[in-house]
């Protein structure tokens, strides 16, 4: 966690841009930027007369050394800045300076020279209330700028900006040694007195770890600027106003410090942003009017490093940056409970997709995905993390991993147990959603030289999503002590996902997609190009396909090259975008955000979607569905290698998914040789155990919004069987429908039925919740046996 | 106007009445009126309370 939270402290966010980096003055440029773009010039006045003091006598002179690193100069012409503050100044209507209202100060400064540089840090300690002394030694103010600009425009400024400042002005008053000013009671000084002008020692170098052109002179904190450092009359007058901030730090701590200030931008530009259309010119020839400068501001692309807001879909669906979900997160998992601290990122945590893009994408290498898994873990430490963001999957797993569903061993044939270097793992969501599918890939692993086993088992992601580290090493210490079991043979896997966990967890398995193994045996596709009812042809077709390349193929180029290269050899024309390839994105079910908060997951689906043409084609099934629950037209490449086209099953709820995985497990077991005698017996339980079971009728609307709610038919016997047998149950006056509930494991499940025999009932409606009913032991002085 | 329908307990064939129940979610618990028998104090959520209320309680505890 320490590691990882170093490493935020590179971002760039706030990072300025080109612009403001070379911009003398502390200039807020993207904000400035935003205001002109929405046409408010009032707005972006203030900003600008915040940074430079005078807008008149800068958007005038400034000499735009912007225009030498804007990247717009690069494509076209650099943002026409000056022109625009210029354009700003003319156009805006409410240019009255602010009148702070703060208690006068009674510390003292004196400024030396009264150019633009004395007069910029005049303003400042001004407007903090401090008593502020201009001692200029000729008739007036304004320097050097009086030489460059008309004498009323430098007055009018003057006047307008100090409109609400009092500060004591000597004319003709010319300091040539400090101790001019003792015994004046000044506690700083700030000597501007121009090129070449009186230095009062502070030029010479400064002793060892002290800063330079400042110094101690009888009490007071003396320090140096503008011109009087070479500077020109533009960057002279930033210097001015920095001064007055680092006067005003000084005369608060009694430091005398004077950093300098600016730094180079280490901002990171996407390259695909630098578009701008060409620059705007002034119509009139001499200054924009208020649509160009709107037309031209709209040229600027507001530089900032945001290649994690562009590639992240949390951070675009929660619309906040890096740095603030780390504040949230140190601050939920802290320990302590929500009565006495805030826990902001509770829900956040569970709803990353954990895809790890946000990395990959980042110049600095920040690992927010790792920061939030690390949060999850630290929640579940705590046991803070609500049970019903992840119990589903988890419940999910260890049913995948259950004597009902789980599966391992190589097939009766090839005794000789050569075969024994190669397993297909299908993974646990395949099976539950396309049973069909994990035989396809069984069948094409097996039609190699000496065949394969198959292992049939959760990778254990679940238990790693939803922090629980402890769950998490059991599932891996149980697949390594199978993998060793099977003799410790090459994994084929069809899932991305397991793939990625099996190399980040344990490495010493080696595993190879389903995919590569394919794409290296070609043959096992020969003859089967791929005709859909053989009578569209998809190739001529008018059809689209594009390819997705789920999360956990990124960075993994064989397996991604290998799928094109089925798909040619399928003869299946599918578009597949660079970008997809590179970055590879989420379909939404990563990281299980799909109870925490199920708008976020539905969210990155349907983003996915309007991404991609046509029928999508992936290779994770877990892409398929997500896609196809959101209206979208999805195949998994497997349904295409099989060679002819089977419309593909309604998505497959719940209790299919168990169902599903168990008629596999039976499948596959009659195909193994240490497992056929076993599974006849446990098949023979289970049929005695359907025999016992209960005949329920769905109306297909209510099995619809079961699979939706993830309610297992199981769960709603359940009910049934219990209020059956106690009695607890209600009705409504004159109805033949019965209602009650039962807790099962977290939930309360709620049913409405209908009995048709004893064996036979028609379920009418099914609800749950999450909250416990905690009844009384004792009621009207009876102990009750609720046993629910 | 359609008549309102009065829910009956099963077993103790009484009408149900608004009586206080604890919930417990979350490691906190709190009380609240629904209906109940007042003889075996069986108790009846409806569906529009479940999605409800219900479900916007359990939403604001699952963030604190």
């Amino acid at each position: 966690m320490v590691e990882l939270l170093k490493n935020f402290r590179n971002c760039l966010q706030k990072e300025a841009p080109f612009c403001g980096s070379a911009c003398p003055f502390d200039f807020d440029i993207l904000s400035f930027m935003g205001k002109v773009k929405r046409g408010s010039l009032d707005g972006a006045y203030k900003i600008y007369r915040n940074a430079v003091g005078f807008p008149a006598i800068v958007s005038a002179l400034c000499q735009e050394p912007c225009s030498l690193v804007c990247p717009g100069s690069e494509v076209d012409a650099p943002i026409q800045l000056r022109r625009l503050e210029e354009g700003v100044v003319a156009g805006a209507v409410k240019k009255e300076a602010t009148d702070y209202n703060l208690p006068g100060k009674k510390k003292r400064i004196a400024i030396i020279g009264g150019g633009f540089s004395g007069l910029g840090c005049a303003l400042r300690l001004s407007a903090k209330k401090y008593q502020v002394e201009i001692f200029e030694a000729r008739e007036k103010l304004g320097g050097r700028v009086n030489e460059l600009l008309p004498e009323e425009l430098v007055e009018a400024e003057l006047d307008q900006q100090f409109l609400h400042e009092e500060c004591i002005r000597h004319f003709k008053r010319r300091i040539d040694r400090a101790e001019e000013l003792d015994g004046m009671g000044f506690d700083a000084v700030y000597a501007a007195t121009g090129m070449g002008g009186e230095d009062f020692g502070l030029l010479s170098p400064p002793e060892p770890g002290r800063d330079p052109f400042c110094g101690w002179k009888n009490g007071a904190g003396w320090f140096a600027g503008g011109g009087l450092l070479g500077k020109d009359p533009v960057a002279a007058l930033a210097g001015g106003l920095w001064a007055g901030t680092v006067i005003d730090n000084f005369l608060k701590t009694g430091n005398l410090l004077y950093p300098s200030g600016k730094k180079a931008s280490r901002i990171c530009l996407d390259p695909a942003k630098k578009e701008f259309e060409p620059a705007v010119m002034p119509g009139n020839g001499i200054c924009y009017d208020r649509e160009e400068i709107m037309e031209e501001a709209a040229r600027c692309i507001l530089c900032q490093c945001d290649f994690c807001r562009t590639h992240c879909d949390l951070l675009d669906y929660t619309n906040k940056w890096p740095l603030r979900i780390r504040d949230e997160v140190q601050a939920t998992i802290l320990p302590g409970t929500a009565e006495v601290k805030a826990t902001p990122a509770k829900r956040l945590m569970s709803t990353c997709n954990l895809c790890g893009l946000c990395k990959e994408v980042c110049p600095e290498e920040i690992d927010l995905g790792g920061l939030i898994l690390e949060g999850r873990r630290s929640m579940h430490q705590q046991k803070k993390v609500p049970w019903v963001f992840h119990d589903y999957w988890l419940r999910d797993m260890d049913f995948t991993n259950s004597d009902e569903a789980a599966i391992w061993g190589y097939p009766q044939e090839g005794k000789d147990y050569q075969h024994k270097r190669r397993v297909f793992f299908p993974g646990c969501q395949l099976g539950a959603s396309e049973p069909g599918l994990v035989e396809e890939g069984y069948r094409l692993v097996r039609a190699i030289d000496g065949g394969a086993g198959i292992f049939s088992y959760c990778c254990g992601a679940p238990a790693q999503w939803s922090g629980d580290v402890e769950k998490h090493r059991k599932v891996l210490d149980e697949i390594q002590r199978i993998w060793e079991l099977l003799g410790r043979p090459e994994l084929i896997m069809a899932c991305p996902t397991c793939i990625r966990q099996f190399q980040a967890s344990i490495p010493e398995i080696p595993v190879t997609s389903l995919y590569q193994f394919i794409a290296s045996h070609k043959d096992i596709l020969s003859s089967r190009s791929f005709q859909p009812d053989g009578v569209v042809d998809l190739k001529n077709s008018a059809a689209e396909y594009s390819l997705f390349d789920p999360c956990a193929s990124r960075g993994d180029g064989k397996m991604q090259d290998s799928v094109r290269e089925i798909l040619r050899e399928l003869d299946v024309d599918a578009k597949a975008e660079k970008d997809q390839e590179e970055w590879s994105k989420c379909c939404g079910y990563g990281g299980q955000p799909g109870i925490a908060d199920p708008e976020y997951a539905r969210f990155v689906a349907q983003k996915r979607i309007r991404e991609l043409d046509g029928t999508i084609l992936c290779y994770c099934i877990n892409c398929r569905d997500s896609f196809r629950e959101e209206g979208r037209e999805a195949r998994h490449i497997l349904e295409l290698t099989r060679g002819k086209e089977i419309l593909p099953s309604p998505l497959a709820g719940p209790t299919e998914g168990r169902e599903n995985r168990k008629t596999l497990r039976r499948r596959l077991a009659l195909q193994l040789d240490n497992q056929a005698e076993k599974i006849e017996e446990t098949g023979k339980e289970k049929m005695e155990e359907k025999a016992a079971g209960l005949k329920l009728i769905f109306p297909e609307d209510l099995k619809e919004r079961m699979r939706k709610e993830r309610i297992l038919e199981k769960d709603v016997e359940g009910v049934i069987r219990y209020c059956e047998k106690s009695g607890r149950k209600l009705c409504l006056e004159g109805d033949t429908a019965h209602t009650g509930y039962r807790e099962a494991g977290y939930m309360t499940y709620w049913v409405t039925y209908e009995k048709i025999s004893e064996k036979e009932y028609l379920v009418c409606n099914v609800y749950s919740h999450r909250m416990k009913i905690e009844l009384e032991e004792v009621w009207n002085g009876v102990r009750q046996d609720h046993d629910l | 106007m359609e008549s309102v329908k009065i829910m009956i307990c099963e077993k103790c064939q009484v009408e149900l009445v608004p009586m206080e129940t604890t919930f417990r979610y979350l490691e906190r618990s709190f009380r609240h009126p629904v209906p109940r028998c007042p003889c075996c104090g069986q108790v009846y959520i409806p569906e529009e309370l479940a999605r409800g209320q219900i479900r916007k309680v359990e939403a604001a505890l699952e963030e604190k």
